[in-house]
């Protein structure tokens, strides 16, 4: 046993680090945050400490379930729907082109560098940019009017946050994409091929079929950024449209009802495990190898 | 008729020539392997034929067809890779249904066709799994099946076998070759390994550096190398350097003296001379030719053979190969003998 210990002994540390910092900076405050969301809002409480008092209760949850707050719930998740299924369906084919088409190799790496480049791109910059094109007088709606259609409010609507989301997430799932689509063994295609389908069918029949899991691990990727936005609704939504995100820092900062915020962040997490789970049981069994 | 032919194929990367003028053809229904070392083209002929390398010049027929424009999927070609490429997602059954569905056949055709293809690989009942539930052998003869049941024009092997340990690999070999003849097929065997390429083939074509060195039957090969790389790539030799005359004498650069059979010898006058070992008998007494007295220094046992390195004279050493028929026979470190072969067992190329 002795022996065990000292031969292991540099595993033996630097697991013991990786545990001690998981522990405290994840698994630490996932439980407080677990725990706070089943306390008991109390803003007059005698004693109480922040509002609250440790009384496990559902409260909260019923609370952020029902009415506006579910209303604002539903919007989140479909902004994240809508987002992620746009994003990814615009990424694909330029993922593709990259990965698997021969050449153009300049194009390419200027395409990369651009779209990294975007990824980099803060968040502040980003928003404001999309506001200034959205507005009335924006370049959007210049460019609406020019070619004959009605100007558009933009602003405010669910819309906007989506445009301003999907530019974000087509760096991110294009990214992520590539390179699962560049491990894709080309005999596959060629086997393919070589038993009679076209380019057409095979890309159905078996490119498609075999880049499922980068498709869901982009999906994922752009459903969680989505879902827990802060600054695009709270700009763009310009105070008629809020999101989770923004709910929890109502929650915490205004109202300082930290049980009912800590709720919020719960389901956003909830949410995101779910549709992890849901990818995985709906498109993935098959495919892993 | 020719099941296949090529006409002077170039391929050509940048300024990488890889094909460089191969022309070759198959009879209808033969087995004919590219052999030679990688990097030597052989792949990238199989992937001309196939259509997935368009070569920059040159003509390819399948069945006195020409397809060298055709898309892959337009030339009804049986493809089988090295490592099986078997679609992940879909089960047995759906792989080998793959290219029948394709075709656009019936239910009940296709699942007959399937059953028939998976009896002919031996793996019935096979169905219902998928590929990563099957050992790498299974996989390889799933691969034969899927490639066989939509009755290809040709069948094409790109190193099928490389991916399995040894056994496996001769047993397969044989499966492989069975199962060719039994269908009747034209085959063209891409391999770097000699054994399998003497073993399965009516032909062997011995490619090198883009241009094809040899064709001909497997013992033709080995017998009568047209060259110094093909005497070196297939089987084992020992080399001599020096000097042929017309009296059928070759004469080594260290002196020996040997005489070589009529039609052994290409035509040269300085050339390389191969005795391959288990040509050479090894005895207590000269014999009247070739005979060339040396002492064994190492003897490496093999089970059903026995190595002996015997040296000729302190610059030269000669490897000889016995069946050991009786252990009594093995020979000691040290003993003095006579190393000699008959004028048909070694062969005259050009150096």
């Amino acid at each position: 046993m002795n022996y065990l210990i000292r031969r292991n002994f540099p595993l033996i540390v630097v697991a013991l680090i990786a545990i001690v910092l998981f522990g405290m900076f994840f698994l630490a405050p996932m439980f407080f945050l677990l725990r706070t969301s089943f306390w008991k809002y109390a803003p007059n409480a005698v004693g109480a400490r922040g509002f609250m008092i440790p009384a496990f209760t559902f409260e909260n949850f019923q609370r952020a379930l029902t009415g506006t707050y579910l209303d604002y719930v539903i919007l989140t998740l479909r902004v994240g729907v809508v987002s992620t299924v746009a994003a990814v369906v615009l990424s694909y084919p330029v993922a593709y082109w990259i990965a698997r088409w021969q050449g153009h190799t300049r194009l390419k790496r200027f395409l990369l560098i651009t779209l990294i480049a975007s990824f980099l791109v803060g968040s502040m910059a980003r928003v404001f940019a999309w506001y200034s094109m959205l507005t009335g007088q924006g370049f959007i709606n210049s460019l609406l009017s020019i070619l004959g259609f009605q100007r558009f409010r933009f602003i405010g609507t669910e819309l906007a946050i989506e445009i301003c989301q999907v530019q974000y997430l087509i760096s991110v799932a294009t990214l992520s994409l590539v390179s699962p689509l560049k491990n894709l063994d080309p005999k596959f295609e060629e086997a393919s091929k070589s038993l009679g389908a076209e380019e057409v069918r095979t890309f159905l029949n078996v490119t498609l079929p075999l880049s499922l899991p980068g498709i869901v691990a982009a999906s994922l990727l752009c459903f969680a950024i989505t879902v827990s936005a802060y600054v695009t609704p709270l700009v763009l939504g310009a105070g008629g449209i809020l999101m989770v995100s923004n709910l929890v820092t109502v929650a915490f900062l205004q109202v300082s009802n930290y049980p009912l915020g800590a709720a919020f962040a719960v389901i956003l997490l909830v949410a995101s495990f779910v549709s992890m789970y849901v990818l995985e049981k709906a498109l993935l069994s098959r495919v892993r190898t | 008729m020719l099941g296949l032919e090529v006409k002077d194929i170039h391929s050509q990367y940048g300024a990488n020539k890889v094909l460089n003028g191969v022309s070759l053809s198959v009879e209808d229904g033969k087995f004919l392997t590219l052999l030679g070392p990688s990097g030597c083209g052989k792949t990238t002929l199989l992937r001309v034929v196939a259509g997935f390398n368009q070569p920059t010049k040159g003509e390819v027929y399948i069945k006195g067809e020409r397809v060298d424009l055709d898309p892959p999927y337009k030339r009804d070609v049986g493809l089988v890779f090295q490592n099986y490429a078997l679609f992940p997602h879909m089960t047995i059954f759906n792989n080998v249904a793959y290219g029948l569905r394709l075709r656009k056949l019936g239910k009940s055709e296709i699942s007959d066709r399937v059953r028939e293809a998976l009896e002919l690989v031996r793996l019935s009942g096979y169905e219902d799994r998928l590929p990563k539930q099957l050992s790498g052998g299974e996989q390889q003869r799933i691969a034969m099946a899927r490639a066989l049941v939509i009755r290809p024009r040709i069948l094409l092997l790109d190193e099928p076998l490389s991916n399995l340990d040894l056994k496996l690999r001769q047993h397969l070999r044989l499966e492989i070759k069975s199962i060719q003849s039994k269908t009747g097929l034209t085959t063209l065997y891409v391999t770097h390994d000699q054994t399998e390429a003497l073993v399965m083939s009516d032909q062997v074509a011995v490619l090198n550096k883009g241009v094809i060195q040899q064709i001909g039957s497997p013992t033709h090969i080995y017998e009568y190398p047209a060259n110094r790389f093909v005497a070196d790539f297939v089987g084992e030799g020992n080399v001599f350097e020096g000097k042929f005359s017309q009296d059928g004498t070759f004469t080594t650069e260290d002196g020996l003296s040997i005489q070589v059979s009529e039609g052994r010898t290409a035509n040269v006058e300085r050339g390389v001379l191969y005795v391959r070992p288990e040509k050479i008998s090894i005895t207590k007494t000269a014999k009247n030719v070739n005979s060339f007295p040396g002492r064994i220094r190492v003897i490496v046992y093999e089970g059903p053979t026995v190595r002996y390195l015997i040296s000729l004279t302190p610059s030269r050493e000669i490897l000889a190969v016995e069946q050991i028929t009786e252990l009594a026979s093995l020979r000691n470190e040290g003993d003095d003998v006579y190393v000699s072969w008959s004028p048909d067992g070694s062969a005259v190329v050009a150096s």
